[in-house]
């Protein structure tokens, strides 16, 4: 297997879900701070997260989720990811993961949830762009 | 065959339909004459007749969102509102969120999360499975409240949802090609949502000619970052395909970029092109009606901030003369609503809209040049739609979407360009920066120009991307 390329990243929303903004603006960040990108768009299916990530040897996979439904998107995306030949990639998830409200203000349950579900980071509704850059360069140990 | 603006035939109609039906189980439950019948016995509790008595009486008709996948919770949510909204003015219509799978005829997985809400008590989907539920169980949530329902959440197929929506009672619906392309999808040609929508469009222009009305909203909900020229545009269009399937009530719709003066003409331009392209085509029974949709860009995460947020989309909304207000809450960015947070938000509008229902924006030089500006492009583009598609819209529209001549930011489709790019002005309403392959009179390109180098000089910036992605997170963002 190919070397991973620590600076190139896919980055998408999943499942069904239609959000573009958040994802553009963290394009525009990871491009401005050296990270080759390869942009999925939104509404992407798990295994064109992961087929882009082999194809690029991606150091990271970025999942957006925003409509509340992640846990059924996201599930099982991580033993796809060890199937397919990709068990250390990194995958960081964020957004707004759970429906309804009142759940998704409990944070720490939704954090341990996706990280049990094989998640290496997971992102509440506040990230900053440079939040995410700052954990992939110490993730992928890049020198800043 | 090419897709027309115009009817389709009955028999297509019927074709199509044993394919839509056959599409879930519970579609073979669906009984036309029979469900004519069932609408009849409510002839109030309706979504065209409250929003024609809204328009003669003055009032603002407030359109809180909810959803639950499990039965029970979607059914309490909604009484709970209508409890707590019990003797406050004016009227309601609810909108219940379908969940997201549903929107995306995806009724398998629906039925996973639904299992799944109904064995963890606590709902898995972002909404309620219409099509799951079919029309006996959605009967029964329609009978056991007073406010009428209206179908928003779509997506690019939503034939069958409308089919059980109606056939259970609901009065409203979302009519739409455009936005529907341009906010939801990825991959389905402009032609085939057009053949869904007529198939939509003709179903309500089949109970409308049965004497039960239906509501036939008539969104540019979009990106949530889009020119309010393009607003128009896509409603226009949206309008003038509709009527053509027998579509006669409408309430046209717009997200809103939050900027006074320009959402205010762009509500007032729409009002005057939707009667002038409807008369210039010969309809002269459509009943026309207005709303606005909150914000659709990122909120902030902080109650007190996004509160800020819904009473200043309730204030445009009257400052324009809308006849509604969908509504957001205070849940919004953390996703789907709790009833608390959206019936206080209702509350809220509502107490705007006693305090200002008398109060509209002013005639000014600013929002009588702002309503020139719109106008000039709106008809510059729909003209040019025309030409293009040799006198026929849907061709024009299709063909428009290849050429870059209807072209926003941020859309999920592969199809549409995505050439435009637009920043915010000294005052906050939106300029192009780039207006790509659209054709935006020169008149209208200076005056961008002009707006954007009000900004330019007053913040010592030049405008380019780095000024867009502040702006895209302008409402959200809690310090400067």
């Amino acid at each position: 297997m190919a070397e991973i390329d620590k600076k190139t990243i896919v980055l998408g929303t999943i499942g069904s879900d239609a959000h573009m903004i958040g994802i553009w603006v963290i394009r525009k960040a990871l491009e401005a701070a050296g990270f080759k990108v390869i942009f999925l768009g939104a509404v992407v299916p798990q295994e064109e997260f992961i087929n882009a990530a082999i194809e690029s040897n991606a150091g990271a996979i970025l999942v957006s989720s925003l409509y509340g439904m992640g846990p059924i998107d996201c599930e099982g995306m991580r033993q796809k990811c060890i199937e397919s030949g990709l068990s250390d990639v990194l995958l960081y998830v964020g957004g707004c993961l759970v429906a309804p409200a009142e759940v998704a203000k409990k944070w720490q349950v939704v954090h341990d949830q996706f990280i049990q579900m094989g998640f290496s980071r997971v992102f509440p509704n506040d990230t900053l762009p440079e939040d995410i850059i700052k954990a992939l360069n110490q993730d992928l140990r890049i020198a800043e | 065959m090419n897709v027309r603006c115009k009817r389709i035939s009955d028999e297509e109609f019927y074709t199509t339909r044993k394919e839509v039906l056959s599409q879930w189980p519970t579609g073979k439950d669906i009984d036309l004459a029979e469900s004519v019948a069932y609408r009849q016995q409510f002839p109030e509790k309706n979504c065209a007749v409250v929003m024609q008595k809204a328009k003669e009486n003055n009032q603002i008709i407030c359109v809180p969102q909810f959803g639950r996948a499990p039965f029970e919770a979607c059914l309490s949510g909604l009484q709970y509102m209508e409890d707590e909204l019990r003797g406050f003015n004016d009227g309601l219509i609810f909108n219940i969120f379908s969940d997201s799978y549903t929107r995306k005829s995806n009724f398998a997985l629906a039925q996973k999360g639904l299992d799944r809400s109904i064995k963890d008590g606590a709902t898995a989907l972002n909404g309620y499975p219409l099509v799951n539920y079919g029309v006996a169980q959605t009967r029964k949530l329609q009978e056991a409240i007073k406010t009428p329902l209206i179908l928003v959440t779509a997506d690019e197929d939503s034939r069958l949802q409308l089919e059980i929506a109606l056939a259970s009672g609901w009065s409203g619906y979302s009519s739409r090609t455009l936005t529907e392309v341009i906010s939801h999808c990825k991959n389905i040609p402009l032609e085939e949502m057009i053949r869904h929508e007529q198939y939509e469009d003709r179903l309500a222009g089949y109970y409308n000619e049965r004497g039960t009305p239906v509501l036939s909203h008539t969104t540019s909900n979009l990106t949530g970052y889009d020119m309010a020229a393009f607003h128009i545009i896509v409603v226009l269009t949206q309008i003038m395909m509709s009527v053509e399937q027998g579509v006669k009530h409408i309430l046209w719709c717009h997200g809103i970029n939050m900027n006074l003066v320009q959402d205010v003409a762009m509500m007032r331009v729409t009002e005057k092109l939707a009667d002038y392209y409807l008369k210039q085509r010969g309809h002269h029974d459509i009943t026309l009606t207005s709303t606005i949709y909150s914000y659709l860009g990122a909120w902030p995460p902080n109650a007190d901030a996004a509160t800020g947020l819904i009473a200043w989309n309730s204030i445009i909304g009257i400052m324009a003369g809308a006849n509604a207000i969908f509504l957001k809450c205070a849940d919004e960015a953390y996703g789907t609503p709790t009833k608390e947070s959206m019936a206080s938000a209702t509350k809220m509008c509502k107490q705007l809209i006693r305090l200002l229902r008398n109060q509209t924006l002013p005639e000014s030089p600013e929002l009588t040049l702002e309503e020139y500006m719109i106008e000039l492009e709106v008809r510059a583009v729909i003209d040019k739609l025309f030409e293009i598609g040799d006198g026929d819209l849907a061709t024009g529209m299709i063909k428009g979407v290849d050429l870059g001549f209807l072209d926003t930011m941020f859309s999920p489709w592969r199809w549409l360009k995505g050439n435009v790019l637009m920043v915010r002005d000294a005052r906050g309403a939106l300029r192009y920066l780039d207006h790509g392959n659209i054709p935006v009179p020169q008149e209208v390109i200076a005056f961008n120009k002009e707006k954007i180098a009000d900004r330019e000089r007053r913040d010592n910036i030049t405008a380019d991307l780095n000024t867009l992605i502040q702006d895209v997170g302008w409402a959200s963002r809690l310090k400067d």
